[in-house]
């Protein structure tokens, strides 16, 4: 029971300290994460190869002091260099960037349309994105050579970026509400799940199964590529994003009194709508479709730390890149491992919960 | 160029409308509005719903296209301007205003900095205290860590008004900043309102009320607007009058001047709501309780009636006192002198349409008849109920011969069971053609 009766959303001086301790619990994540895996890399080798790498040393001079022995067989030195630093380390900074980069288009749709179902695919980038996947999986793109890995991305990205310019194209019309570009998104998704199926169907066992598991999403085929180009779109988006946190802070009073503050109101929707839909393409592209993180994250540090979109915005990039770090390696530990359960399951299976939980917590606030 | 029109030497008007017309999806809102607002004033708009005082500070705002005339914001149009620099010149409050998030009362104040930030800036020591100020000037620093929707609508609204302050703009424009408040609000709001445009030089607000004894009490001058034209401009004391209240809103209100003070009250009986689109001015000639539903009809659809000529104590003038409609009345049981038939005519000639109900015709009111020769050539005269039964003429035909005149004057006959509402319903908000749609009766 507070003496003021209402709560304070947003004290002046916390959220320094928190958003400092979600950076803390997040570099945590990331230094423990690299020791969970099917193949258990004693701490002491973990921290000699990367020391290796980072210090430009040749590989595998000294590291790997201790011997690694997995169901009665010895993992060589070269074997653990692998797992390590191209396999697992590039998937944790994909899960957390990828994490971030949800964060920041969901909680930048929840603002733009002032709605606190919006996430990242509201606009039906994720149909445009898994159309683009199904095109690669049934019509075999680039699968007799080594290019597959490169025309998945790419199609995936186009699919979702050209999704997004239809919708961008369609808010310029004059009689484009808010209203109308959410259901515009609505029934290009459901157009395009319409196309999946009847693309699916032409060659069911060669694409349905691809599809559902791309669909779920994951970073098990991550690499220090995907890692460097969602790297950039997501620091990059991410600071444009947060630096139009006043704006965002304006659109939540009505496009009438954005106005009357000076705001250009068509003008920054039409500028956010395209950053958000470029990092959620982004992330889509190499991730597959991993829902819920982009609606929670913002909710929760909403809820924390009050709605002012400058500071909920980077905070809640935070918060999603450890929420999908964690659950990537949850995924990664329950079932034997081996990356079998998909990162989009454990998302939404922890994640429901705990949003519920959230939501409750406190009772009713306005915001939602 | 010049700001504005001004001989040299005035200060040059903050806001200058010049013959103004504004069309919405095809249909004009403002029509060749001219209006110089003055420094120092607060100029209250009124006028009833859909008059165009929103259209009015919008178009003032820049924010609507404007079809004909112009504007001067400051000296410039503001379609022109960025709008950032729209809103260094103005504030804004509309009339809705639900924030979607929980904003603290400070943050919310200070979003009234960014017209002065650049796109990135950040706020910096002079916006602080510009916040700080503002919600001091308000009475909010005690609440300046709430949740704006944990707020009260009054609180709420001073709010706004904080913010408001912290753009440090020169002009305030507000639409309709009282409604949902109780009266105690209303009159703080409107304090700190009229407050403002004196705190410093060159201020001046401009407030769309609908609340017509605020407006009195608070405005500087009033603006009446009606159907998208400015019938009227000046202080409270010269332009308040019940004829004006009419003449815009529709409502027979008593308008009390009492030295400076000026009250308008309403009606004493239940005016008839104007209808939305306005309804029509409407004479019937009545008697004996034959215009009673008509007249009950007509207001119910919103119309504006008049009644004539009637008998003190005559059951139709007893209900024209209780439903306040105005009628030409003459001493009870007496024939009609020529003093309440002139009235009577006066009536029939404003009105729009003339109504003549089915009356029992006697030596004592035949004159109600023969006052309305000549008058089916200019006005639509519609005859209720069909020809005069001989049993309703208690004038040996002389009766019948005035139905027949006006008749061949071209006032139209209702065929029975034909209501007169049907007829003038369908023709409201046309102008008045002289019978183009009635149904053909003969």
């Amino acid at each position: 029971m507070t003496a003021t009766g209402g709560p304070a959303p947003a004290s002046r001086h916390p959220w320094h300290w928190r958003a400092a301790l979600l950076v803390g619990l997040l570099a945590l994540a990331l230094i423990l994460s690299p020791f969970v895996g099917p193949v258990p890399i004693p701490p002491r080798d973990v921290a000699g190869i990367v020391l290796e790498k980072l210090t430009g040393g040749t590989y595998p001079a000294n590291a790997c002091p201790d011997p690694v022995v997995v169901a009665g067989q010895m993992v060589p030195c070269p074997v653990l260099f692998v797992i390590l630093w191209d396999a697992r380390i590039p998937e944790l900074l994909l899960a957390a960037l990828v994490g971030a980069g949800l964060a920041l288009a969901g909680g930048t749709m929840q603002g733009v349309f002032r709605n606190p179902l919006g996430d990242p695919y509201l606009l039906g980038i994720s149909s445009g994105a898994a159309l683009g996947a199904a095109a690669v999986f049934v019509f075999g793109v680039g699968s007799r050579t080594t290019s597959a890995e490169i025309a998945l991305p790419v199609f995936a990205f186009g699919g979702a970026m050209g999704t997004g310019a239809i919708v961008l194209l369609a808010s310029r019309s004059p009689r484009a509400t808010s209203e109308t570009l959410l259901l515009t998104g609505v029934a290009l998704g459901a157009f395009f799940s319409a196309l999946i199926a009847l693309l699916t169907t032409l060659r069911p066992s060669a694409a349905a199964l691809p599809l559902t598991f791309w669909i779920l999403g994951g970073f098990a085929a991550a690499t220090w590529t995907q890692v460097a180009v969602v790297f950039a779109a997501v620091v990059a988006g991410g600071a444009l994003l947060s630096l139009h946190g006043r704006d965002l802070d304006l659109l939540q009073l009505g496009d009438e009194s954005a106005r009357g503050l000076g705001s250009d109101v068509r003008v920054v929707r039409e500028r956010l709508l395209a950053l958000s839909a470029l990092v959620t393409a982004v992330c889509v592209a190499f991730s597959g479709i991993i829902g819920f993180v982009g609606l929670i994250a913002p909710h929760v540090v909403r809820r924390v730390q009050g709605p002012s979109y400058g500071r909920l915005l980077p905070v809640a990039a935070v918060f999603g890149a450890l929420f999908l770090l964690i659950a990537d390696d949850v995924a990664d530990s329950v079932l034997g491992g081996g990356g079998l359960l998909p990162v989009g399951v454990v998302t939404s299976f922890v994640g429901g919960p705990f949003f519920l939980w959230i939501l409750y917590r406190r009772g009713p606030r306005g915001s939602t | 160029m010049s700001a504005a029109t001004n001989p040299a030497g005035l200060p040059p008007s903050p806001l200058a409308l010049d013959e103004v017309g504004i069309s919405l999806g095809g249909a004009a809102v403002l029509r060749s509005v001219s209006l110089d607002l003055r420094p120092g004033e607060l100029l209250a708009l009124v006028g009833p719903n859909g008059s165009g005082k929103t259209t009015l500070l919008r178009s003032a705002l820049g924010l609507l296209p404007v079809a004909s005339g112009r504007i001067r914001l400051l000296g410039d149009d503001p379609a022109q301007l960025s709008p950032r620099e729209r809103s260094r010149r103005a504030a804004w409050l509309p009339q809705e205003e639900r924030p979607s998030e929980d904003f603290s009362v400070g943050h919310f104040v200070a979003m009234g900095r960014y017209p002065h930030l650049g796109s990135y800036g950040q706020e910096g020591e002079a916006d602080r205290r510009s916040v700080d100020r503002a919600l001091e000037e308000a009475g909010l620093t005690a609440l300046r860590d709430r949740g704006v929707l944990t707020l009260s609508g009054g609180e709420r609204q001073r709010a706004r008004y904080a913010r408001a302050l912290a753009q440090q703009a020169p002009l305030l424009f507000l639409d309709e900043p009282t409604t949902h408040l109780d009266i105690g609000f209303q009159i703080e709001l409107m304090r700190q309102h009229s407050a403002f445009r004196s705190a410093a030089p060159g201020r001046a607000v401009v407030a769309a009320l609908h609340d017509l004894n605020l407006a009195c009490r608070f405005a500087d001058r009033i603006a009446w607007l009606s159907h998208g034209r400015l019938v009227a401009i000046g202080s409270p004391g010269d332009t308040a009058t019940a004829e004006r209240v009419f003449q815009v809103f529709g409502v027979e209100a008593t308008v009390d001047h009492r030295g400076k003070e000026v009250f308008v009250l309403p009606p004493k009986a239940r005016a008839p709501p104007p209808s939305p689109g306005g309804g029509r001015r409407v004479h019937v000639v009545c008697g004996g309780g034959s215009g009673r539903t008509i007249l009950a009809q007509l207001l119910e659809a919103g119309h504006r009636v008049s009644a004539g000529a009637l008998n003190l104590l005559d059951s139709d003038q007893e209900f024209c006192q209780e439903a306040n409609i105005p009628a030409a009345v003459g001493a009870p049981f007496s024939e009609l002198t020529e003093q309440v038939r002139a009235e009577n005519r006066r009536l029939s000639e404003e009105a729009e349409i003339v109504v003549v109900a089915p009356f029992a015709i006697g030596p004592g009111n035949l004159t109600n008849l023969e006052d309305l020769f000549g008058l089916p050539t200019k006005r639509d005269v519609l005859l209720v109920g069909g020809p005069p039964a001989p049993a309703r003429d208690f004038c040996a035909g002389r009766g019948q011969s005035a139905y027949d005149r006006l008749k061949g004057e071209g006032a139209r006959e209702l065929p029975a069971g034909v209501g007169v509402l049907s007829v003038i319903d369908r023709r409201s908000g046309t102008p008045a053609s002289p019978s183009a749609d009635l149904p053909a009766a003969q």
